[in-house]
Order: C-alpha cells, then structure tokens, then sequence
C-alpha cells in the first residue's frame, strides 16, 4: 500500500498535532512572563529612582531618607518576582531567563547601591539574593523561588559602577566634597575583583569594558577634589 | 581653614569611627573579602566557560559526522535492493556509535545542571543530528520519526531535545529528501521521488500550520517551503 493513501502513515500529521499542542502551551507561558517582566521593568524603577535624588541633596539626612524611600519601593518588586517565579513551570529557568534579567539586574543594582550608601560595603551575591526574595546558590535550580543568575549580579554591580561614577561628580556640587575619596575606595575593590574574571565575547564582557571609564571619571574627580584641598 | 596632612586620610572614611588605623583596617578588611568573593565568582565562571567549551567541541563533532552519514545514505539511489539493505544498517551503526561516543558525554556534562542553560552549545549538532536520524528512518520505514518515541528515546534521556531543535532537524531533512528525489530520477529510479513527493507534501502542509516562532524558525520554514515548491514544479 502506497504511503500516500494512508493518510496517518507516514506519522506526520500525529507529530505536528502534537506540536502543536505543546507549542500553544509554551507560547502562553512565554506571553504571562513578558507581560509580567515588562511590569517589573516598570517597578524596577521606583527604588533607582528614589535614590537618584541623591545627585542633587546627598547630605546625611537625605541620604537616609532616600534609603528608606528606595526600601519600600523594592517591596512591590520583590511581591512581582515571587509571581514570576510561579508562572515558569518548574527547571525551565533559563528556557525563559532572557525574558526578564534586564529587572533583575536593575534590582540587583538598586540594592548594592543601598549597601555601598549605608555602610561602604559590597553586598554579596547571597544577601543580595536573599534582600531580593531570591535563591542565592545557582548550581541544580528547582522550585519555584528564581535563583539570582551570577552574571544578572555582575551585570548589576557595573550598572551601579557607572552610578556612583555621576554620584561622585554631583556629590561635590552638592556639598559633599568627602564622597568622592569613598566611592573611589570602593571602585577600586570592585575593579580589581572584575580583573580576575575571564570573560568570553558577550554582553557582560561589553558592559565591562565601560568600568575602565567609570574608574577613571572617578579617579579624576577624586583627583580634583585633592588638588583644590577641598576635602 | 588650612587641612593640615594629619587630617588628610589615605584611606576609605567609612561613617563612624575616627581612628586613622581602624580605617585602614576597615579598608584592607573590605578589599580582602571583595577578591575573597571575586574569586569565586572566577571559579564559578571559569567551570561554566569550560563545560561549555567541551559541549560546542561534542556537539561540532556530532554536525560532522551526521553530515557524513547523510552523504552516505544519498547512496540508496537507484541502488539494489542488496545495496540499499547494506547503506541503511551500515549508517545505523554508525549512529548508535556517534551516540555513544558524542552524546552519552554531552549528557554527562549537563548532569546537575540546568538543561536550557547549555541548549545552544549542543543544538547545531543535535539538529544535524536529528536530520540523519529522520532521514534513516523514513529510508527505512517510510515514516517522520517522532519526537518523543523516536529521537528522544534513542538518545540519553539527560539531554535536552527542543521541540524546536527537532522542528527545524526535520526542515531541513527537507532539503535532503528534495536531493535525494533528484539523484533518484538522474537513475531512472522513479519509485523513490514518487515517495518523497508525498511525504514532503505532508509535511510542508503541516510546517505552515506552525505559527511563526520568531526569525530562526520561520525563515528556515519559508525559505525551505518556497524552495521545494519550486522543486516539485520542475520534477
């Protein structure tokens, strides 16, 4: 019997049934995570934006007041990261990963920027993790809790890198001609932690080499204040 | 008011304590736990990078040796029967060997690890891969080998295969049975063409019901469509 006259005996039309199936599946999946990244997008900005008023007023005060403001912005994010978690089905993390980092970085951003404010120090990847609601360890995910990809976190301290290369100019027009020295103290740990990564040729690696012109408006701002004896 | 050199401090100021030497230990605490951490950070990386490297060497290994066995399996063309019978085991060898040597280690590799995370290091070869394997069996059978039946269940069950990656395997097996329906009618074997015109038209209808994907997967649709149907025109 010839294959033509049997309609299902070549299986394709079985196969594609099923693809189909499944492809409408993954296509509403892939639907509810975009619109729920792109409401994270928007959330994401609240707690930047708080802190972004330390550019004009950055005495003690304000800065205070902006880490509480930035604090309580975070909430809404971290309640959305939470449903966004849920709507992957489980071991599909990086299926979908590229969908909604772009937040997550910005996140990871707003809260190391908070620590550097409050007590100069770096915020490791785990108690970034965990300010955030997420999982820290990486290796073997599983759960519905998202884990905090190690390059989402990298990608995030160079965000804030570039951050704190604009505080350091304003901060000396804004009166405050002793944030520079601390920023740049921090730079510098930063910086010579980055020089110990090997990068291969993708975003992160691109984004990296843009921390040798933070660095450097950093360095020369320190370098002004120095000079002029302003400290 | 002057700054005198005493005042000036060297070091980082964090909020808090007045004494220089504090400070200076405050700064060289925060740096050694910095690179402390950075140093993980490397390690981490450096064993991703790594495990990704020897899955891209696999996975260029497998795209080579399915376009070797594909090559072969041109053979049945106008061959004997005799002929035809030798081709189709011989290749099948060959793929439970490429198996074993190629794709048992990619899915070592990925053993505790997120499948989707390395996905892109194997899927070039795993497509080829998946067009052999197909092109196989309908020489053999005459029937799509299917997804989860067929192709997952002959390759080990750690490796991830992507309806998409099988979705486009299957595309350009295509271009394959299109090739092979021109040698066979260059020998005056007219049986075969005769198959791969039905089965192809089974499947291009079922390709342009799959909504577009994006540009990877529907560009090599149209592009394969369009040229078959050019094809089939001229034969």
């Amino acid at each position: 019997a010839s294959p033509a006259t049997d309609s299902n005996a070549t299986g394709i039309e079985a196969e594609f049934q099923l693809y189909l199936n499944q492809l409408a599946a993954d296509l509403a999946t892939v639907e509810s995570v975009k619109a729920t990244a792109a409401e994270l997008t928007k959330l994401a900005q609240l707690p930047l934006q708080a802190l972004r008023c330390i550019h004009r007023s950055c005495d003690t005060n304000s800065i205070s007041k902006a880490i509480d403001e930035a604090r309580a912005a975070l909430q809404p994010s971290i309640d959305l990261l939470a449903k966004l978690g849920q709507q992957m089905p489980a071991g599909t993390y990086y299926k979908y990963h590229q969908l909604w980092r772009e937040p997550v970085q910005q996140l990871c951003m707003a809260v190391t920027f908070i620590s550097f404010l409050e007590s100069d120090r770096l915020l490791s990847l785990e108690d970034a993790a965990s300010q955030l609601g997420m999982a820290g360890d990486s290796d073997g995910g599983g759960g519905s809790t998202l884990h905090l990809d190690l390059e989402d976190y990298l990608f995030g301290l160079l965000l804030l890198a570039s951050e704190l290369a604009r505080l350091s100019v304003n901060a000396v027009t804004a009166g405050r001609p002793d944030l520079p020295r601390r920023v740049a103290d921090f730079a510098r740990h930063l910086e010579a932690g980055f020089r110990l990564l090997n990068f291969k040729n993708d975003a992160l690696r691109r984004r990296y080499d843009g921390l040798k012109y933070d660095m450097r408006k950093i360095e020369e701002v320190l370098y002004d204040v120095t000079v002029r004896k302003l400290e | 008011q002057p700054e005198t050199a005493a005042s000036k401090r060297p070091n980082a100021t964090p909020p808090g304590p007045a004494s220089d030497n504090k400070c200076a230990r405050l700064s060289q605490d925060e740096n050694n736990k910095v690179a402390a951490l950075f140093q993980t950070f490397k390690e981490r990386l450096d064993v991703k990078q790594d495990r990704r490297e020897r899955i891209v060497k696999l996975s260029r290994d497998i795209t080579m040796e399915s376009k070797r066995l594909i090559f072969t399996l041109h053979r049945v063309a106008g061959a004997s029967d005799e002929e035809r019978l030798a081709v189709l085991t011989e290749v099948s060898q060959r793929l439970d060997k490429l198996i074993a040597s190629k794709l048992l280690p990619i899915s070592s590799e990925l053993t505790g690890q997120d499948p989707w995370e390395y996905r892109r290091a194997y899927s070039p070869g795993l497509q080829e891969l998946i067009e052999a394997m197909t092109f196989l069996e309908f020489l053999s059978t005459g029937r799509l080998l299917s997804l989860s039946g067929g192709v997952r269940d002959r390759l080990p069950s750690g490796l991830l295969v992507s309806q998409f990656d099988y979705l486009l395997g299957v595309c350009d097996l295509s271009g394959e049975l299109m090739r092979l329906a021109l040698n066979a009618a260059a020998k005056a074997d007219f049986d075969t063409p005769e198959r791969v015109l039905a089965f192809l038209q089974k499947l291009l209808g079922c390709c342009e019901t799959v909504p577009d994907r994006g540009p990877d997967c529907s560009e090599r649709l149209l592009w394969q469509a369009g040229d078959n149907a050019a094809k089939r025109g001229k034969s």
